[in-house]
Formats: structure tokens, C-alpha cells, sequence
């Protein structure tokens, strides 16, 4: 079971969304770690055969992208998509199952399972048009799982929910993971943080790193600062450092910082978290 | 093949759980039923004054038709006409006198018939020549009508075979006719030819959004990702908007004809269509044309088929490219197109003033008259993106003229051949 990226690339017009990437995918979870815009979205569109890349292939065991059977091994979750306002919950999962070729029987026991998995199933006769956003995002992850997907892609799955749902969804995206392959992107950190075996890093439409959390956490391994300072070192500080944290402490400000050099004397250096590198590689400090 | 079903019925679903669907549709009843009853609204006057209603007036005129029905249209009751009609004196307007209204009027569906027989072209045939008509030339009915008939289709541009057939057609023709009421039936006859418009609105508003409608709410990427988005579900929409659009005409047909049946009356199913029509050449009845009028048919060619096609094959790349800029066309551009390409293919120059018209109900029609008749509606719903660029065009040439003649046949067919690669044609003939 093996999903090959080879060199895909998107071009939007001059814009380059995805830049020739690179990628073998296993069972395991895979965490997708981008700033807006980064390219997170079209690549996963791509992988979906939704979009078709302007150069590059994308084959699941030899299968192509544009194949039926690969999409038969597919789930996927948009990052905002539209549902029929007038179905039921249960409707709109019976008719995803139906365009996924379920059996009509074999899609009603999986729609009420799925449902209550992402605890819809006191909801599943009721119009989506009554549902609130997180109710919406249960129900995308949902239908994403009905095939029982080899490779399960979900956009932003985490958007939306409550911390309770957070958890559980975690949870199950851990167990989905022994034996296929997801991809979720995601601007929270702590969601990939600890579920995720494998970080990839997306920039401008670029892979720039992919590993374990540990590997990828050692890039920034004791560059991570932490100091007190009073209220007129900062603004020079924040300029010259990617600034992670701050808070006011009386009347000084606590700052975490991520730099080469200790920024200033008073700082210490602290063990490096996944939020410390996104922060490290998005801020706007590191973008100039 | 079990999904495609079940992908036909959520489409189905998609479009019945719309708001604007089921408002339109409701829309195109209400419309039906009025266009059916609407001239029953209002009255009559004599010298300025209420006469009676639209509406007694259907209902004294059905009670006198009803009383003649089931007698045969021969010589002694349209001498009883004769006699009946001697009694109107001279006057500006007749229907106006206690005479007519008294004593003829039982009678005026007999004396309607009889004019379209007796017609002449040189000479429209009117009350006072009713009045002088003799036991001679009422006995002449049915023998005058297949000299009219002759004259008729050996004015046609057809081949000497199709005119063969014709006239054998019109010799099959059960006479004397069985008298009838059948106002139910030429009301509904009537209706039928702005049922197409209606019909081509409600699928604007149904089907259109067939493909469109999954980008505007967003659902495509789902779509698009699935195992069957990308095939089945296309020919399932497909098929979707075709049986869809039948089923519209359909409906809205079978309420157009529950509507004149229940306000009008029921009678005349059986009655011969000669009776509205008199120089039809088909030997059918009214019940027998009416389910005809709207159905799905596939034609058996006369011979002179060939040609039109030839020529209209010429026409194609033309109207081909109006068809996909007008959403919708009138059908008398494409009959256009065919006279006049059809005129040149012939190596016979025939008669201009004979071939530019449509064999109608009782004469040659000029094109113009055609030109109001029939409409072509072309929905074309534009399928872009789905990885290639499906144009589905949903056709419903309404030749409303319905049940005239089988001179409309051809155009029918072609059209039907035409269209066949991109939609169903539904034709009345
Ligand atoms: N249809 C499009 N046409 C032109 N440019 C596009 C299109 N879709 C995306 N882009 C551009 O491609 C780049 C990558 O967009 P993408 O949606 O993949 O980002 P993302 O990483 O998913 O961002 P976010 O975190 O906000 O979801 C962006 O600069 C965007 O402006
Ligand atoms: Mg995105």
C-alpha cells in the first residue's frame, strides 16, 4: 500500500500553488502543516483527482490519480464544500454511498455507524439546512469514511469542532491510521502534534520539511528562547525574532522567541515544540 | 446498474425538494387550467346589453350538440340544418335574431362543418348559401370532400407515392361521419399549442441547474472525488433531464386534457376527427389523435424523406450554431432553412406560391401561419468543467398543428433525426 507523489506541480496562470513535490505515503498518519496559502488545499485536490496537476503524477499501487479504482480507495474531506440543504443527514450519506457504488444495505448500516461515530444519530432524520457548522463538519467526516478508505484525505478536518469532538475525532483519526493512510491538514498544531507519525511542512507551494515530529522538531532544538523583558525592548526584540509567545507580566512582557543567537541575556533556552517550528516558519520575521 | 437507478432517483430528489421547482410547476397547473377555462370568463351582448355568459353559452351549445349526437352526419340532418338555418331572416348578424338563437342555433355545430366542405376558392361559403343549399348538393357531402381532398394533395409538392398513400389514407375514412359533441377535445386541442412554451419554462427552471446546480452549492469536489462522480453520474443525469423534460410535457398535457375534459365535458373520444378537421387525411378519431399528439413517435419515412434530410444536412452547420447561442429557437427557422434548401435540391421547380406553406387542416398554409405554430424549444443546459464540455440540448419542436396532416410529418422527422444525438424530440403530428 503505497501512494506515490512525482513531482506534482499546479500552476495558477504565473501563480505556482504546488511546486514539483515529492512524496511516498504509507499506512500512517500524515500531518499537513501550512500557512494560508501555502498550497495545502490544491495539493490535496490534486490527490483527490479533482484537480488535475499541470505536471507530475499520482498513483496509489501503480493505479492512477484519473483512475475509478483509485477513487474507489478514496475518502475525502473538503475544506468547505456545499451539502443539499433540503436532505437529512442520513439522506445525504445513503446518496455519498450510492456515488461511492455501496451496496444499498451495506450503506445504511455504514451510514448509521458512521453517525453515531461522529455523534450525529439522534440528528440523522433532520434537514442539513438546521445543522451548525460542527454539526456540518461531523457529517463531511463522516461520508469521508464510508468507503472504508485506503487512503483517507481530509482538509481542515479539526475547523469548526468542540473540544470534546476535537478529542474523539483525534482519537479515531489515530485508530484509522494503523492501517491506511490519512492526510489532514491543519492550522492547529496540537491536532497533528501528537497523532501525526509523519509532519510534512508545505511553504509557497513547496515541501520544505517531512519527518517525524522529534526530527523535525531538532531543526529548531535549542533556538527556542524564553525571556522577561521590560516593555520597551520589545518591539525591537519581535522584529529581529520570530516572536511564539507573549504576555504581560506586570509591568514587564514574558516573550518566547525562536533565534540562532540568544536574543538577549536574560533569555534561556527551552525545549522546542511543533508550534514553535510552524511559528519559526511562517512568521513574518522569517519571511523577509 | 442497480446504482444508476438509485443516482437517477437522488437526482430526481435533488430537483422535487427545490422550492422554486414545486412553485413553478404549481405555476404551469394554474396557468394550464386557466388557459383551458379562460374564455369561458366574460359575456355576449346584443345591443349593448348582457346576452348571456361565455359560459351558458358552452353549456346551451353542449346541450344542443349532445341532442344530435350519435346521428349520422348525412344528407337528411344537414337538410334539417337547411330548413332550420331558412328560418334566419336577413340581417347584419344573424346570431343576433330570436330566429337563430331559437330555432338554428341547435344546429350551428352541422352548419360549421358543412362551410368548410362546401368552400370554395373563389368563394367563402356564408349563411345565405347554407340557406339555398339543395337536396342535390347536400347528398354530394362526402363526395365533395374527396374532390376538395384530390385537389388538395395533388397541390402538394410531395412524390406521387406519398400522395398515393394519402389518398388512400383519406379513403379509409369511415363515412358518413357519426355525429359528436367534442368540445372538450378542440379545446384541448387548442391548448396543446402553447403547451410547449409552458413546458419549455417549467424545464428552464427544473433542469437547468441539473449540472450547475452541484458548483453553485459547492458539492462538485465530493462529486468529483467519488468512485462513480465522474461516469455514471453524468449519464445519470443525463437521462435525468431527458425523462424529466418528458415527464413535464407529459404532465402538464395530461393536466391541459383533465382540465377541458372536466370543464368541457368528456364526450367526442370516439367522434371522427373529420368532425373538427374535415379534410384530414387520417382515418382516427378524436381520442386516438389527442394521445397521439403527445406522444413519443418513431416515424415510418415517405419516400420523400431523402430529400428534405439531404437538404437539411446542408442547413445543419448553420442552424447548428443558432441553436447553441439561442437558448431557444423558433422551429419555423429550421422550416425556413428547409423550404428553401429544399426548393433548390429539387431538379422541378415547383410552384413558389404552393410550396412555401404547410398542408394545414384545410388548406395550404403560408409559411407565416406555420411560423406562429410550431415552436422548436431548445433547452440546452451547458455542462462545462466536468472534464469535458458536455452541450445537452433538450429539444421540443411542438408541432402544434397537430393531427392536420402528414405533410408535417417529414419536418418531425427530421428533426427527430437531428436531434437524436442530443436530445428527444417530442413531435406532434
Ligand atoms: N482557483 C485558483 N485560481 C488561482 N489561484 C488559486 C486558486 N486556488 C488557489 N489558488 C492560489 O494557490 C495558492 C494555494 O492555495 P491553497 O488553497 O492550496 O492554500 P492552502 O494552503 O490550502 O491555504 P489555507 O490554509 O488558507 O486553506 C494560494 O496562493 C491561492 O491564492
Ligand atoms: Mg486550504
Amino acid at each position: 500500500m503505497e501512494l506515490t507523489l512525482d513531482r506534482v506541480t499546479k500552476h495558477y496562470g504565473s501563480k505556482i500553488a504546488c511546486d514539483r513535490i515529492s512524496l511516498t505515503l504509507h499506512p500512517g498518519v500524515y500531518g499537513l502543516l501550512g500557512a494560508n496559502g501555502a498550497g495545502k488545499t490544491t495539493l490535496m485536490r490534486m490527490m483527490c483527482g479533482v484537480l488535475v496537476p499541470t505536471f507530475g503524477s499520482i498513483t496509489y499501487d501503480g493505479i492512477d490519480v484519473s483512475c475509478e479504482d483509485y477513487r474507489d480507495a478514496l475518502g475525502y474531506l473538503p475544506q468547505e464544500f456545499g451539502y443539499y440543504p433540503e436532505f437529512s443527514a442520513l439522506d445525504f450519506m445513503l446518496y455519498i454511498a450510492t456515488l461511492k457504488g455501496i451496496p444499498k444495505l451495506r450503506a445504511r448500516e455504514k451510514a448509521r455507524e458512521l453517525l453515531e461515530l461522529v455523534s450525529l444519530e439522534k440528528e440523522a432524520k433532520k434537514k442539513i439546512k438546521t445543522f451548525s457548522g460542527g454539526m456540518k463538519q461531523r457529517l463531511g467526516v463522516a461520508q469521508s469514511m464510508l468507503n472504508d478508505p485506503k487512503i483517507l484525505i481530509l482538509d481542515e478536518p479539526t475547523a469548526g469542532l468542540d473540544p470534546k469532538e476535537r478529542v474523539r475525532f483525534r482519537n479515531l483519526i489515530s485508530r484509522l491510521g494503523a492501517d491506511r493512510i490519512v492526510l489532514l491538514s491543519t492550522h492547529i498544531v496540537s491536532d497533528v502534534e501528537h497523532i501525526a507519525g509523519t509532519i510534512l511542512v508545505m511553504k509557497d507551494g513547496r515541501l520544505i520539511h517531512q519527518g517525524a515530529l522529534e526530527e523535525i522538531i531538532r531543526t529548531i532544538e535549542g533556538r527556542v528562547w524564553e525571556c522577561i523583558v521590560p516593555q520597551a525592548l520589545v518591539d525591537s526584540l519581535c522584529e529581529r525574532y520570530p516572536a511564539i509567545n507573549m504576555r504581560q507580566e506586570g509591568k514587564d512582557v514574558f516573550l518566547r522567541l525562536v533565534g540562532d543567537e540568544k536574543p538577549c541575556d536574560s533569555a534561556i533556552a527551552v525545549q522546542a515544540a511543533l508550534e514553535d517550528l510552524y511559528l519559526y516558519y511562517f512568521s513574518e520575521v522569517n519571511a523577509k | 446498474m442497480n446504482s444508476f437507478w438509485s443516482l437517477v432517483g437522488y437526482e430526481y430528489k435533488k430537483i422535487l425538494h427545490k422550492k422554486s421547482v414545486r412553485v413553478v410547476l404549481l405555476l404551469a397547473v394554474i396557468v394550464s387550467a386557466f388557459s383551458v377555462g379562460g374564455t369561458l370568463f366574460g359575456n355576449s351582448y346584443v345591443d349593448g346589453e348582457v346576452f348571456e355568459s361565455n359560459y351558458d353559452a358552452m353549456v346551451k351549445d353542449r346541450a344542443y350538440a349532445r341532442a344530435l349526437a350519435g346521428r349520422k352526419l348525412d344528407g337528411k340532418l344537414i337538410m334539417e340544418a337547411v330548413s332550420a338555418y331558412v328560418e334566419i331572416p336577413q340581417t347584419d348578424k344573424y346570431s343576433d335574431t330570436v330566429e337563430y338563437q331559437t330555432i338554428a342555433r341547435p344546429y350551428s355545430e352541422i352548419y360549421l362543418i358543412s362551410r368548410t366542405i362546401f368552400d370554395t376558392a373563389s368563394r367563402r361559403f356564408n349563411m345565405g348559401d347554407f340557406q339555398a343549399l339543395t337536396d342535390e348538393q347536400v347528398k354530394q357531402f362526402y363526395v365533395t370532400r374527396r374532390d376538395k381532398q384530390v385537389q388538395l394533395v395533388e397541390g402538394t409538392g410531395m412524390s406521387n407515392k406519398a400522395k398515393e398513400q394519402m389518398l388512400a389514407l383519406d379513403a379509409q375514412i369511415e363515412t358518413p361521419f357519426t355525429f359528436s359533441y367534442t368540445g372538450g377535445y378542440t379545446r384541448f386541442f387548442v391548448i396543446m399549442y402553447t403547451c410547449g412554451l409552458a413546458a419549455a419554462f417549467v424545464m428552464a427552471i427544473c433542469v437547468a441547474p441539473l449540472f450547475s446546480g452541484e458548483y453553485t452549492l459547492g458539492a462538485d469536489q465530493l462529486i468529483l472525488a467519488s468512485k462513480h462522480g465522474k461516469n455514471r453520474l453524468i449519464a445519470a443525469k443525463l437521462f435525468t433531464g431527458f425523462s424529466l423534460a418528458a415527464a413535464i410535457c407529459l404532465a402538464l398535457t395530461a393536466a391541459g386534457y383533465a382540465f377541458s375534459m372536466c370543464i368541457f365535458g368528456f364526450d367526442g373520444g370516439e367522434a371522427p376527427l373529420q368532425l373538427l378537421y374535415a379534410l384530414v387525411a387520417l382515418p382516427t378519431d378524436h381520442g386516438a389523435s389527442g394521445a397521439a399528439s403527445r406522444s413519443l413517435h418513431l416515424f415510418r419515412l415517405p419516400d420523400d424523406i431523402g430529400n428534405y434530410h439531404a437538404a437539411f444536412r446542408k442547413a445543419k452547420i448553420a442552424f447548428r450554431c443558432n441553436y447553441t447561442c439561442w437558448p431557444i429557437v423558433d422551429c419555423s427557422n429550421v422550416c425556413l432553412y428547409l423550404r428553401s434548401k429544399y426548393r433548390t435540391a429539387q431538379s422541378v421547380p415547383y410552384p413558389p406560391n404552393k410550396y412555401d406553406g404547410i398542408l394545414g387542416r384545410d388548406r395550404w398554409y403560408p409559411i407565416r401561419a406555420f411560423r406562429t405554430g410550431g415552436q422548436a424549444i431548445l433547452v440546452s443546459a451547458s455542462v462545462c468543467g466536468w472534464g469535458k464540455c458536455i452541450t445537452c440540448a433538450i429539444c421540443i419542436p411542438c408541432f402544434q398543428k397537430s393531427s392536420d396532416c402528414l405533410n408535417q410529418v417529414p419536418i418531425a422527422v427530421i428533426l427527430f433525426k437531428q436531434f437524436m444525438p442530443f436530445g428527444i424530440v417530442f413531435c406532434n403530428y
